[in-house]
């Protein structure tokens, strides 16, 4: 119940926070409304990172308490942040291609890196689907988890190392909008839209896990049920 | 003390029994190679055959050829166990599992770093670059490169060794996890053979040598789970 | 294509996209 409250919550915030972003806001003076994606774009790379770190504890948890409960957390936390860097690799694109000229920025450490995360996560939820057993494919996911994890900052390091050590000056940083002299109007709009945002990711992080509860309780039951029947066929023996 | 040292005798002597196995013909190095070439032909085909262009990218295709054939090696070094229930045996002894790892990484690290300089050479000779000018600077990224293909491999290997579509995984998982590995080796390959105009080869060599201990404290801190499934 | 037009892209695909998966995510729980 209290779930379907935040639910119902997180929905009136996005749709208050698009229409602010896209209606009310001011277009920005140098990009115009391209700029407008940027709201979405940073509120999905935050719930990305946020995703992964989940992941990354709910892993660690597992390997330490053996309950399974923490494997379920990971497991939501790598599918709902696939699902976020997505969108922020979406985003990005849409937002690169009127201001850069280009879909793909590969000056921009960040878009880079986010691409490799999408690939990482991907290969650990795919890792899931081809283990049966429930206990064997927490610690195999959750080891491809933390180490995925610990990857992250160095891919993110060596990227903007790679850029900054060849060319100099950053092209027009997406950066802008989060620096104090921006006008208020934006930074409200942002911090709005990524509040917005982590209700709902909130949200489908609860369903999610309450999913991968209801699905670990039938994989045991049908565990023990194959246990049950093959005694019984012993027994008949 | 002499925990440490059993733990290292053990790591020595699983390297050296994965080495001899190879030396006697299990042939995965001898695989890895000649599909190492095989990549670096494609490279010439795909991007030649104007010879400047081929030698500006020669830092950029040497890598990529030796993470590919890392993925077939390592790949074999652990199908190989698992196949006569070797590591599973391994997994009996009474020593923590980082010294298998170890022990495992050392004996890829091993066949990675002559397939490094195998392909090294081969660079050398199909792109026309001056390998022999700066042979230091290439030895060092070789060797820092080819301990972390290893530690990532060894990982990943013992990972997915078990797995039903393991091709498809070991690549998957392993790559983007190279990623970091790729840029800085490319990097610093290319800054030797320029001869390092701007002085960053040394930066690009501590951020391998970074990811290394980084890579190998990860693989010896997580290793035993696998086994242990 | 237009400023507007890449917007309209980038807000449809990911409110669309944040929908879609809401609704997928109660069939899936539904049918547990």
């Amino acid at each position: 119940m209290k779930t379907r409250i935040l639910g119902f919550v997180a929905l009136v915030a996005v749709t208050v926070a698009v229409a602010v972003a896209l209606f009310v806001v001011p277009a920005d003076l140098n990009q115009g409304d391209a700029q407008r994606i940027m709201y979405v774009h940073v509120a999905s790379a935050w719930l990305a990172y946020l995703s992964f770190g989940v992941t990354a504890v709910g892993s660690v948890l597992w390997l330490w308490k053996r309950d399974l409960r923490f494997d379920a957390v990971a497991l939501s936390g790598a599918e709902i942040g696939v699902m976020f860097t997505a969108f922020a690799i979406w985003g990005g694109m849409m937002w690169g291609r009127p201001v850069w000229g280009v879909f793909w920025q590969w000056e921009d450490p960040r878009l880079t890196t986010t691409a490799l995360l999408l690939a990482l996560y991907v290969g650990y939820l795919l890792l899931r689907r081809l283990t049966d057993d429930p206990e064997r494919r927490a610690t195999r996911a959750a080891i491809v988890g933390i180490v995925a994890a610990i990857d992250i900052p160095i891919v993110h390091f060596s990227v903007e190392w790679w850029r900054g050590l060849h060319q100099g000056a950053t092209i027009g940083s997406p950066d802008r909008v989060l620096n104090p002299a921006a006008p208020m109007a934006f930074v409200g709009t942002l911090l709005g839209m990524v509040a917005a945002f982590t209700l709902t990711w909130l949200y489908l992080m609860i369903r999610r896990y309450q999913l991968a509860r209801a699905q670990g309780q039938r994989e045991q039951e049908a565990r023990l049920d194959r246990l049950a029947s093959a005694r019984t066929a012993e027994a008949s023996r | 003390m002499s925990t440490l040292r059993r733990e290292a005798t053990l790591a020595l002597a699983i390297a050296r029994k994965d080495a001899r196995a190879e030396l006697r013909g299990r042939h995965a190095a001898v695989g890895a190679l000649f599909f190492s070439a095989v990549v670096l032909l494609l490279f010439g085909f795909a991007l030649g055959p104007d010879a400047a262009r081929l030698a500006a990218a020669a830092p950029g295709l040497l890598w990529l050829a030796l993470i590919f054939a890392g993925t077939l090696a390592v790949s074999r070094l652990h199908l190989l166990e698992t196949d006569d229930g070797a590591l599973d045996q391994l997994a009996l002894y009474p020593v923590p599992r980082r010294a298998i790892y170890a022990g495992k990484a050392l004996g890829g690290f091993a066949i990675m770093l002559v397939l490094g300089l195998v392909v090294l050479g081969a660079v050398g000779i199909l792109f026309a670059v001056d390998v022999g000018g700066a042979l230091l600077p290439l030895l060092a990224t070789v060797v820092l490169g080819t301990i972390g293909i290893a530690a990532v491999g060894t990982f990943y290997a013992g990972l997915t060794v078990r797995l039903r579509a393991r091709e498809v995984m070991l690549p998957l998982l392993m790559l983007p996890v190279l990623a970091p590995l790729l840029l800085a080796a490319v990097k610093a390959t290319s800054a030797a053979l320029g001869g390092d105009p701007f002085g960053e080869l040394g930066a690009w060599l501590q951020l391998l040598a970074a990811f290394d201990v980084i890579m190998v404290a990860a693989g010896a801190a997580t290793y035993g789970y696998l086994l242990e499934d | 294509m237009t400023d507007v037009e890449f917007v309209i892209a980038a807000y449809v695909v990911i409110i669309g996209g944040l929908a879609l998966y809401t609704v997928t995510l109660w069939r899936r729980l539904r049918s547990q």
